[in-house]
Parts: C-alpha cells; sequence; structure tokens
C-alpha cells in the first residue's frame, strides 16, 4: 500500500512538470519530428537527435530530454506508417511490420492495419511506461546479469524463431538467414582487427548498412515488382467500405498486443537488443501460436498489432538501463545519456533519488507523448490511405528520391546509395526464386553479435564450451532453442510429406 | 524452358555460387581453432553452409511440384537501378535538383511509352519537396545546385 | 539546362570569393565519426562557438566509416582553400598503417589541438584487487590472466591497453568489445576483471561504488574523477587515451591557415566554451600549430611498435 500511495505520489510529482506548457510545447515538437523522420526512409532519430543536440544547450535539462525522447518513440510509430503503405521500412524496427502490414494494405486494408499499429503501440507505451516508474531500477539490474554467454544462448533463440519468420520453405528460410549472416560479418573483424571481404573497399570497413540492405530488399524490389504487373494509372490498393479495424480484428490483435509488449519490455533493457529484434520475436511467436499460421504473410492482423507493440516497449524499454544504470543499450541512448551530461547531470542509480523531477517528468512525458501521437496519427489514416489511390506512376519515382535522400544522409555517403541499388537487385532476384527477405535482415543483425559473443565466451572461458551451459541464464535459453527448433522443424517434415502425398 | 529451370534449382545454384564464390575470397582468411577461432572461422563456416543449403535446395527441384519461375521484365528492374544509380552519381558533383531530375527520368524509362516531358513538373514538384523537407526543414547539409567556384 | 545553370553559378560564385577577405563562405568542418560520438559531440561544441568568431557558420557535417579514413580523405582531396577542415582524432595514427587507402597524417595541415581524453583503468567491485600496485602485482603473478575489456585491435583503448602492457611489463588478456558501453556493461557484471575505458563512461560507476577506479593515463587528474591519481602519480610514467585535432589538406595557404588558427585558439580559450565542454565531459587544452605537429610526432613514434607488434601494419612500414 505504501509503495502504491509513493508511486502515485512520484506520478503526481511528474504529472506538475510533465504538463507545463512549456514542456507539453517540447513533447508535442519532439513527436511531430520525430513522426516525420520515421516516415522518411533512412533519415533516422539518431541523426535526428544529434543535430539537435545544440539547441538543447539552451533548454532545461528535463525540458531537452522530453523533447529529445518524443523524437525517439515518435519516429518508432512513423516507420510503421512506411512499412504498410508502400512495404518501405522507415526504421530497422519496422521491418517485420512490412510482412503482414503491407499484405493488409494491398487487400485495401490499410487504415485497420494502421489504426491497429497506432493502437498497439499506445497500449504498449503506456504499459512500458508503467514498468519504468514501478520497477525501474530492479528491471534494470536484470541487464547485469546477462554476460556474453547468455547474449550468445539469446541471438541462437532469435535466429531459430527466425525460421518461423518464413511462409514458404523451411530450408530457403535457413539459408537465407546463413546469408544474413554472412553480409553481417563483412568488415573490420571486433576480436582480430582484421579485414573481412572488403576488397579494400573503405566504404565496407565498418560493414554493411542494415538500412542501405533493408530498403532495397524491400522497398525497392517491390516497385520493380509491382511495375511489372500492374497498370501504372491506378493507385496501389483499392479502398475497402470500412477504414477502421473491425472487431474480429481487435479480438485477434489483442492478446498479440499484451504478448508482444512484454516481450519487447524484457528485450529491450538488455544492450545491443533494442526495438527491432523483439519485432521479430514477436512475430515469430504469433505465427507460432496462432491456430492458422497458413494466414502471416497474407495479412494476419497479430502480424501487425505483436510486432509494433513489441518495438514499441523495446524503444522506450531502453530507457531503463539507460536512466537507472546509466548504461546506454544503443546508440540513440548514448546520445541521450550526452545530451543530460552536457547539462552536469550524470544518469546512474542516484538519479531518480537526486533529479526526481527529471526522472519522474520524462516518465510522465513518455505516456503524454504516446498519447498525442495517436491522437496525431489517427486522423491522418484517412490521410495516408488516399495516398496509395494516387497515380503509382507518380509514387513511385519519389518513393525512389526519398530512399535515395534518407540513405545518403544515413553517413553522407553515395556508396550508401549504391549498396541500396544492388540489394534491390538482389531482392528482386531473390523474390522471384522464392525466397523471402526478412529471415536474412534478422541474420544481417544477430550474425555479427552472435559471433562477437561467441568468441568472447570462449575468450573469457579459455576456450571452455562448458561455460555455455554452466551458466543458468545461457544453459535455459539453450534448452528453450533447441525445443523451438525441434517444435518447428517436426510440422515442418509433417507438412511436408502431406505435400507430396497430395500431388 | 525445361522444368530444371525452376525456382529451387535456381535459388540452390543462386546460395551454391555464393558460399563458393566467398570461400574462394575468403581463402586467405585465418581460420584458426574452435576454442581461438580466426578472423575467418565463421564467414567460411557460413560459406559452407550455404554451399550445403544450396544443394539441398536445388535438390528439392528435381520433384515434379516445384514451383516454377515466374517470368519477369527487365525494363523496370534496369530503369529503377538506373534511377537510383544515377542519383548517388549526381548529388555530390550536381546538387540534389539534378540529381532528382536525373532519377526521374530513368525512373520513367520503367514502362514504355511515358513522355520525357510529363516527368518534368512531378520531378520539379519533388525537388522543392525534398529541399523544403530535408534542407530547409531538417537542416541536412546537401546543396541544392552545381557547386563551383569558391567552394 | 544544366551546363547553363552550372556557368551562372561560376559567374557569380567566383570573384566574390577572391575579392573578399578570408573567410567570405561558410566552413565545411568534417567529422569523420557517426553523429552522436564523443568526436561529433565535441566539434559541434567547437563549430557552434567558432561560428560567431569566424564571422562566418561553421557547417558540421559527418563523413564515417572505416574508423575516420573516409572523412578524412575527403577533406584531404578537397580544395586546399580553407573552407574544408576536419577533425583528426588518434585513429588516423592506426589508419595510416593499417589500410593502405587511407591518408598518411602528413597529408594533413594541423591547426589546433583540442585536448586529451585519457584512458582510466578501473576494476570491477568483486576483484580482490584493490590498488594499481596490486593490478600490477597480479598482471606479474599470473601473466595473461587478468582479463582486460577494451575495443578492438587498432582502437584507441586497445591500444592503450597494450602500451600499458609494456609500460608495466606484464601480458593481460585483452578482450575486444563493439564500444565503451558494453565494455563497462561487462565490468560491471563481472565478466572482466578491469577496463580501460575514458573518463565519462566509468567515473559515475566509480562515484555509486559499482566499479573503483585506480588510476588515470593522463598528465594531470580529470575533472569527473578528482580523487583517481595519475599512473605517473603512482610511479609509473604511462599516457594514453585519445585527442582531437583540427586539420586543413596540405597545401592550404599560410594566411589562411593562420586566420583559422587564431580564431580556434580563441574560441577554445574562451572561459564559457571550456565550461559547456567541461559539461559534456570533454578537457580543452587547446595548443598552437607548431605544438600539435611536435605532438603528432611523439604520438606517432610510441605506437607504431604496439602496431608492429600485433601484426597490423599493412602499409608505410618503417
Amino acid at each position: 500500500m505504501d509503495l502504491l500511495t509513493a508511486l502515485l505520489g512520484n506520478l503526481a510529482q511528474g504529472f506538475v512538470v510533465a504538463m507545463t506548457p512549456v514542456n507539453l510545447g517540447l513533447c508535442l515538437v519532439g513527436c511531430l519530428l520525430g513522426t516525420l523522420v520515421g516516415v522518411l526512409p533512412g533519415i533516422g532519430p539518431t541523426a535526428t537527435i544529434a543535430m539537435l543536440m545544440p539547441i538543447t544547450f539552451y533548454l532545461e535539462p528535463t525540458g531537452a530530454l522530453i523533447m529529445l525522447a518524443g523524437v525517439f518513440y515518435g519516429s518508432q510509430y512513423g516507420g510503421s506508417t512506411t512499412a504498410i503503405l508502400v512495404n518501405l521500412p522507415g526504421e530497422s524496427s519496422s521491418v517485420v511490420t512490412c510482412i503482414d502490414g503491407h499484405a493488409m494494405a494491398r487487400q485495401g486494408r490499410a487504415g485497420a492495419a494502421l489504426a491497429i499499429a497506432a493502437l498497439a503501440s499506445l497500449f504498449a507505451g503506456t504499459v512500458t511506461t508503467l514498468a519504468i516508474a514501478i520497477g525501474g531500477p530492479a528491471i534494470a539490474s536484470v541487464a547485469l546479469l546477462f554476460q556474453s554467454p547468455d547474449y550468445v544462448a539469446v541471438m541462437v533463440l532469435g535466429l531459430v524463431a527466425a525460421i518461423v519468420l518464413a511462409h514458404g520453405s523451411l530450408v530457403k528460410a535457413m539459408a537465407m538467414i546463413v546469408l544474413g549472416v554472412f553480409v553481417g560479418l563483412i568488415g573490420t573483424d571486433v576480436t582480430t582487427g582484421e579485414q573481412r571481404f572488403t576488397f579494400g573497399i573503405d566504404d565496407l570497413f565498418d560493414g554493411v548498412g542494415f538500412v542501405p540492405v533493408a530498403m532495397g530488399l524491400f522497398g525497392l524490389s517491390e516497385i520493380m515488382l509491382n511495375l511489372e504487373s500492374r497498370a501504372q494509372d491506378g493507385g496501389l490498393a483499392r479502398l475497402r467500405d470500412r477504414l477502421w479495424p473491425s472487431r474480429d480484428d481487435f479480438r485477434r490483435a489483442t492478446p498479440a498486443t499484451v504478448r508482444g509488449t512484454l516481450l519487447g519490455i524484457v528485450m529491450g533493457i538488455l544492450p545491443g537488443g533494442g526495438s527491432t529484434i523483439p519485432s521479430f520475436a514477436s512475430y515469430s511467436m504469433e505465427k507460432k501460436l496462432a491456430r492458422d499460421p497458413l494466414r502471416f504473410g497474407q495479412g494476419a492482423v497479430e502480424g501487425v498489432a505483436g510486432p509494433e507493440a513489441a518495438n514499441n516497449a523495446g524503444a522506450q524499454a531502453g530507457f531503463i538501463p539507460m536512466l537507472a544504470l546509466g548504461i546506454p543499450p544503443n546508440a540513440i541512448m548514448a546520445l541521450l545519456v550526452g545530451a543530460l551530461m552536457i547539462h552536469g547531470i550524470q544518469p546512474g542509480p542516484q538519479i531518480i533519488a537526486r533529479q526526481p523531477e527529471l526522472f519522474w517528468g520524462l516518465v510522465v512525458s513518455m505516456w503524454i507523448g504516446n498519447l498525442m501521437l495517436v491522437v496525431l496519427n489517427l486522423p491522418l489514416i484517412g490521410l495516408w490511405v488516399r495516398l496509395l489511390q494516387m497515380p503509382y506512376r507518380y509514387l513511385y519515382p519519389a518513393i525512389i528520391v526519398f530512399c535515395c535522400v534518407g540513405v545518403y544522409s544515413l553517413r553522407n555517403s553515395m556508396m550508401e546509395v549504391v549498396f541500396m541499388a544492388v540489394a534491390g537487385v538482389a531482392g528482386y532476384v531473390l523474390r522471384k526464386l522464392g525466397c523471402e527477405p526478412a529471415p536474412l535482415l534478422l541474420g544481417l543483425i544477430l550474425g555479427p553479435m552472435l559471433e562477437e559473443n561467441f568468441r568472447r565466451s570462449l575468450s573469457v572461458s579459455g576456450g571452455d564450451y562448458m561455460i555455455f551451459l554452466q551458466r543458468p541464464i545461457s544453459a535455459t535459453l539453450l534448452a528453450a532453442a533447441v525445443l523451438l527448433l525441434a517444435f518447428v522443424l517436426l510440422p515442418g517434415v509433417r507438412h511436408q510429406r502431406e505435400r507430396l502425398r497430395d500431388d | 524452358m525445361s522444368r530444371w529451370l525452376n525456382q529451387d534449382t535456381l535459388a540452390g545454384a543462386l546460395f551454391l555460387a555464393i558460399g563458393a564464390g566467398g570461400l574462394v575470397a575468403g581463402r586467405s582468411l585465418n581460420v584458426g581453432t574452435a576454442d581461438a577461432m580466426g578472423e575467418g572461422y565463421v564467414p567460411l563456416a557460413a560459406c559452407w553452409l550455404m554451399v550445403g543449403l544450396g544443394l539441398l535446395i536445388a535438390a528439392g527441384g528435381v520433384r515434379a511440384s516445384a514451383p516454377a519461375v515466374e517470368p519477369g521484365r527487365l525494363r523496370p528492374l534496369l530503369a529503377v537501378t538506373a534511377a537510383v544509380l544515377a542519383f548517388a552519381f549526381a548529388l555530390e558533383p550536381l546538387g540534389v535538383v539534378i540529381a532528382i531530375f536525373a532519377s526521374a527520368l530513368c525512373a520513367a524509362r520503367a514502362v514504355p511509352g511515358v513522355a520525357l516531358r510529363s516527368v518534368l513538373l512531378p520531378a520539379a514538384v519533388l525537388s522543392l519537396a525534398v529541399l523544403a523537407i530535408f534542407v530547409w526543414g531538417l537542416g541536412l547539409p546537401l546543396h541544392a545546385l552545381p557547386r563551383l567556384g569558391g567552394g | 539546362m544544366a551546363a547553363a545553370l552550372a556557368a551562372g553559378c561560376a559567374v557569380i560564385a567566383l570573384p566574390s570569393a577572391m575579392a573578399q577577405a578570408f573567410p567570405s563562405q561558410p566552413i565545411t568542418m568534417i567529422v569523420p565519426w557517426p553523429p552522436g560520438g564523443g568526436s561529433d559531440i565535441a566539434m559541434r561544441l567547437v563549430a557552434d562557438a567558432a561560428s560567431k568568431r569566424m564571422g562566418q557558420p561553421m557547417v558540421v557535417v559527418n563523413k564515417p566509416g572505416a574508423g575516420g579514413t573516409i572523412g578524412l580523405k575527403e577533406m584531404a582531396s578537397s580544395r586546399p582553400d580553407g573552407y574544408t577542415i576536419a577533425m583528426v582524432a588518434t585513429g588516423a595514427v592506426f589508419a595510416q598503417y593499417n589500410n593502405p587507402n587511407a591518408n598518411a597524417l602528413s597529408d594533413f595541415e594541423p591547426i589546433a589541438f583540442f585536448g586529451d581524453d585519457p584512458v582510466v583503468l578501473s576494476i570491477g567491485a568483486k576483484t580482490s584487487i584493490k590498488t594499481l600496485a596490486d593490478y600490477v602485482a597480479a598482471a606479474k603473478a599470473s601473466p595473461g590472466k587478468l582479463r582486460n575489456g577494451n575495443d578492438q585491435p587498432g582502437g584507441s583503448s586497445h591500444v592503450a591497453a597494450s602500451l600499458m602492457e609494456r609500460t608495466i611489463g606484464a601480458k593481460i588478456n585483452k578482450i575486444a568489445y563493439a564500444g565503451f558501453a558494453p565494455t563497462v556493461q561487462a565490468l560491471l557484471s563481472g565478466e572482466i576483471d578491469s577496463a580501460t575505458v575514458p573518463a565519462p563512461d566509468i567515473s559515475q560507476h566509480h562515484k555509486s561504488g559499482a566499479a573503483r577506479s585506480l588510476a588515470i593515463a593522463g598528465a594531470q587528474r580529470h575533472f569527473l574523477l578528482p580523487d583517481v591519481p595519475t599512473f605517473r602519480e603512482q610511479g609509473i610514467d604511462f599516457i594514453a587515451g585519445t585527442w582531437r585535432y583540427i586539420a586543413a589538406p596540405r597545401g592550404t595557404p599560410a594566411d589562411r591557415l593562420a586566420i583559422l588558427e587564431a580564431r580556434l585558439l580563441e574560441t577554445m580559450r574562451d572561459k564559457g566554451f571550456i565550461e559547456k565542454a567541461r559539461a559534456a565531459g570533454f578537457i580543452v587544452e587547446p595548443l598552437n600549430r607548431a605544438d600539435t605537429a611536435k605532438r603528432l610526432v611523439a604520438e606517432d613514434a610510441a605506437m607504431y611498435p604496439v602496431f608492429l607488434e600485433a601484426g597490423l601494419v599493412r602499409a608505410r612500414q618503417k
């Protein structure tokens, strides 16, 4: 009971801070800007926050953090819009949303997909904010239990889950994951400092960027395939009579949202977790749990709700280790630590005691910001859907140009644009051959982290493999991976047999 | 085309080729041992795995039920790729406006019978939108027109 | 149409650029690191403050990639007219020996030194080691056993750990992490015994007691860790870490270099600027052109043997 009153008191203090006109205004500016950069492909929250840093010198630290945080979670909202409408992941965390979100759009259900994505994100944002408020420091200490072998186990579990992403051939999905891992290993090896497969090209030393590959594989190849098959004067999709999700949509989406949120919170806390991996994991989980997994890839609403909830929860859960431990789990949180330090505030265990107005003000503003985003985005849905009615011959050159500008702005490098073109051709060929791009992208993200942690585990243990089984966390997760693999492969074999018999 | 050239045999051959190519390109990498891996261990293992999976996929292609490759058209593939490359190579020397016009002209070639004239107005609108959003709005360091002289 | 436009621009731009005093147009400052990192924040602070003194805006352009090589190559090959300058950091010393494509330091004309970011040797709370002397003794007693977290071979923190091994005369097990945040996390979780990371990354954990900083590899103590003595104070002559300076392409006219040097030094010696930079965790210790050049020679001489020993020298072997 004391806990509850303390919590209410803290939240009340947070409301007082977050509801001042200045802070409300900054929250709105941050959310709007975040939505904009989220919708624009390529240019992401990291670059935007970096560019805003000098402005924050002139703001109160709490207001500065509220605005920068708004840019971050606003971009998570915006990213899913282009994913659903034109199969273009605006942010890496919205790759999964492309799969079923865009399929829904093609069936004329873009409005429903956008609304479900927004509402799932709002739910996830609300729950995550509460989780931060109640258990911030306690949850954060979980991150400190994780060592390299445990990360290896997380990655292995993730890769096994990635196989489930596929709705076609399992073997092809595996091959795509391996290809993704391989592409992810291009560049400088962290352990030895050696170059791998860079062929002396400087632009490959830091590895192949995720964004150009994702935009080429999904966005550009989609345009190529569209241009092959459809009349150019029509729009991308017909509009069904209803813009909003049906009762059936809500019934399916609600449990997926709850599961996605929990997954996002847990995985978002871990360093390197961020919001991308939870979104993949949630998709796999929903597909496994579904009674009719064949709907996935054909516009299953759970495949939008779960991952969207997971990526939003993951994005916001990243604030927990940043604020409570002072350990930024990703580049954006590192930037926010920098922004706080400019104002002489050191994030860490003391921050809640020493700067309660900042901590609780931020927590409450995140909830207000999530609400603002939904209020802002729901009326926009009609507008977005109308965009799909635009003649395609005007739409696709615009998509190409926005992709190019966005990808260029990542590193101010034309080579990134060239890589995107290569990925576009590769995506076209692979899709013609029945290989889906999503597992490749997960391999691309997980591969390098898996290798690095695996080698480090053995380097720490002096070459003893038992380290993976001695640590309870890694042993449990690896056991789960083995079970999942068996679970995935066995029905697959059965399925194959049935297909053969039918022929 | 014969029934041997289906999605599975071609995809298998593709993975086989990528794996083999990686093995050749990475032959100078240090493999090391399982407990002290060199930089080549995991990438080359991934290549071998691709070779193996490639064979497995190709083997599935001998089934009569293997899906056929839908015929593609070269024109959209080339035009979209050219549009991206035109932008990439024009942007730094010529500025963002010319890069957009070049890209839009290439993109228009994807569909036969589009008059080049009809591309100019949309390209101009697009240029204005990009300048407004990225350059004036977000302050990206892009220049609008060719930079000569003092720059 | 393109040609006409281009010709028009040339006619307007050329005479005005020549007639007026330098600088008469915005100055581009290339930061060869991604937005948001330490180098980026430091240089955005400099650009923000220097714009007023230059009378022209200084525009920061991030050109990251290949440990700074891509951005520096762009600076070195740009027109040497003083309008394109760049930040150079410790990694450039490594790149010139490791990457045949990289520019040599001699391709850059130093303008002014920004300051040092020394590494701090810190240990986890759970180890039995309490002081620097304990640490050295433990390293000597069982060579290669102490696990130290650092960045990848060639990175500033890895170089610092290697230089430390040479100075104390004992081997440690250098474990590579991709970045300082994961290194610190591994230190707190007990995966590694010690870490060599810059002061802003560790100071709060030292204060909270989650980790203990034993010594800082700087000439003086760091304002973020006033109670942590330097290696020199404890009898070990060891200085290492990251440093940053601002440079122009070789061939930039001396009078323009002098103007840039004067304005940048004024900026970085300003009290208000130093305070802002301190708040962000940076030590500002500006040096002029001549002293920067001297410093670079010394750094180069100290680091080369480390790269050679690690087998990472691929170009410009001495």
